[in-house]
């Protein structure tokens, strides 16, 4: 075992995270000592082990196959891309069902219960990060966000559509990830055509529907650190990918930017109110400069735009590094 | 401060789904959408943490130090274009 001095920084994640990689080699370079280790890992590579103190503090170790991690040490957790609890195959439903539940409230528990340290995110945060949410609390951000119906009654949408000028689009309210019927899909951002508007299909669970932004100039990622903000242009050449820039992913230009003092002011305000250190959010810009926010995301991803890639590589490490103090 | 909401823990199951579509009557119009993805026989990879750096490894080769694992959109879309495969874009 390679025993590290005490690391002071939790790394949750899956095994292959090129994203969080930047990050962890950065911190070598530091010299920060971090653990790195999955949800998965627990029970079978991962061990917990920890004592309540009178005056309230949990004592104990997380010990992985390469490190470990004293406790009290700890001061900042960064919640990447852990994958579930790995319990042996053997185990019934019921089985794992219980051991599931167990390892829930030991490991988020104990790890949530410090106040010394600092998560980048809390896993509740993200969880609630939802697109109602997030909507929501833009707007009262003083941010602009386009018209949203959010409905399961068919006979809403055409009204809604008609006050859009005839043109809205749908999104998925989750995860675009879709795997079903041995395959794999993405839900990307589609436009609504009339026939559809009535569609009964509507009725059978929630959907979001938004005004099209018609005259989009072009679309902003920007990332938030620790109340520092990485905003790059995104440009789609024709195509899908005008549409919804994920569709043209290999073809897309980009370009660094800095924003409106008011854009800037909203997003600061509204991570806070979502309880957020980091977040990715994309932002639409149209022909007459109108900064349309339209999605935060609470773990998103960063990595893969050179122009920011750098100043977001050393902005988490600080982050981590400093942790509550 | 308060203590994590444990059965809210977002994490993330890489499993990807063969259960059959229901019918169409009861599908929801949200699938529509969907897009699906070119059927890719590149297998994934076993990728372990390499024990001193901790880094993701595939074989011995450190994933992002090695040119062939790295290419533009693979940070985002990354490996969830392969069947079996884990990224989730964002969220
Ligand atoms: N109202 C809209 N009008 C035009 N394009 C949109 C609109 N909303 C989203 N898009 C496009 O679709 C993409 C994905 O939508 P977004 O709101 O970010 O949801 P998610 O990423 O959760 O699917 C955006 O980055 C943008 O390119
Ligand atoms: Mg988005």
């Amino acid at each position: 075992m390679t025993w590290t001095p005490e690391p002071r920084v939790l790394v949750l994640t899956r095994a292959r995270d090129e994203t969080a990689d930047y990050v962890l080699r950065e911190l070598n370079r530091r010299g920060v000592p971090f653990m790195r280790t999955d949800v998965a890992d627990f029970p079978l590579r991962t061990a917990l082990s920890a004592e309540l103190r009178p005056e309230g503090s949990w004592r104990g170790a997380l010990t992985g196959a390469s490190r470990a991690l004293a406790l009290e040490g700890l001061r900042a957790v960064w919640w990447r891309k852990p994958t579930p609890f790995g319990f042996p195959s053997s185990m019934s439903g019921p089985e794992r069902a219980f051991a599931e539940s167990q390892a829930r409230r030991a490991v988020g528990g104990i790890l949530g219960s410090s106040p010394e340290v600092l998560w980048v995110n809390r896993p509740e945060a993200i969880a609630d990060c939802t697109k109602p949410r997030q909507l929501s609390a833009a707007a009262a951000a003083g941010l602009t966000v386009p018209e949203t119906l959010i409905t399961n009654r068919p006979g809403d949408v055409a009204e809604f559509a008609e006050r859009c000028g005839g043109r809205v689009v749908t999104k998925s309210l989750g995860s675009i990830r879709y795997s079903g019927e041995g395959k794999n899909g993405r839900l990307y951002t589609s436009q609504v055509p009339p026939h559809r508007w009535n569609d009964p299909r509507i009725s059978l669970t929630a959907h979001l529907f938004q005004r099209e932004i018609t005259d989009k100039a072009y679309e902003i990622r920007v990332a938030a650190v620790d109340g520092r903000l990485f905003p790059v242009v995104i440009r789609a050449p024709e195509g899908p990918g005008r549409l919804d820039w994920r569709r043209d992913i290999d073809n897309l230009n980009y370009t660094s930017t800095t924003l409106p003092t008011a854009v800037e002011e909203g997003i600061h305000t509204l991570l806070h109110s979502l309880g957020l250190v980091f977040a990715t959010l994309d932002i639409i810009v149209d022909t007459q400069n109108v900064h349309y926010l339209v999605d935060v995301n609470a773990n998103g991803q960063w990595g893969w735009i050179d122009q920011t890639h750098e100043p977001i590589i050393h902005a988490l490490a600080d982050l981590l590094e400093k942790g509550t103090r | 401060m308060h203590s994590l909401a444990v059965s809210r823990l977002p994490i993330s199951s890489l499993q990807a789904g063969d259960q059959e579509a229901g019918p169409l009557a009861t599908r929801p119009f949200g699938l529509d959408l969907l897009t699906v993805l070119p059927e890719d026989s590149w297998s994934e990879p076993v990728v372990t943490v390499h024990p001193v750096s901790q880094l993701s490894q595939i074989g011995d080769q450190i994933c992002i130090e090695s040119p062939e694992f790295r290419s533009s959109g693979s940070l985002l879309t990354d490996t969830s274009a392969r069947p079996g495969g884990q990224e989730d874009e964002d969220g």
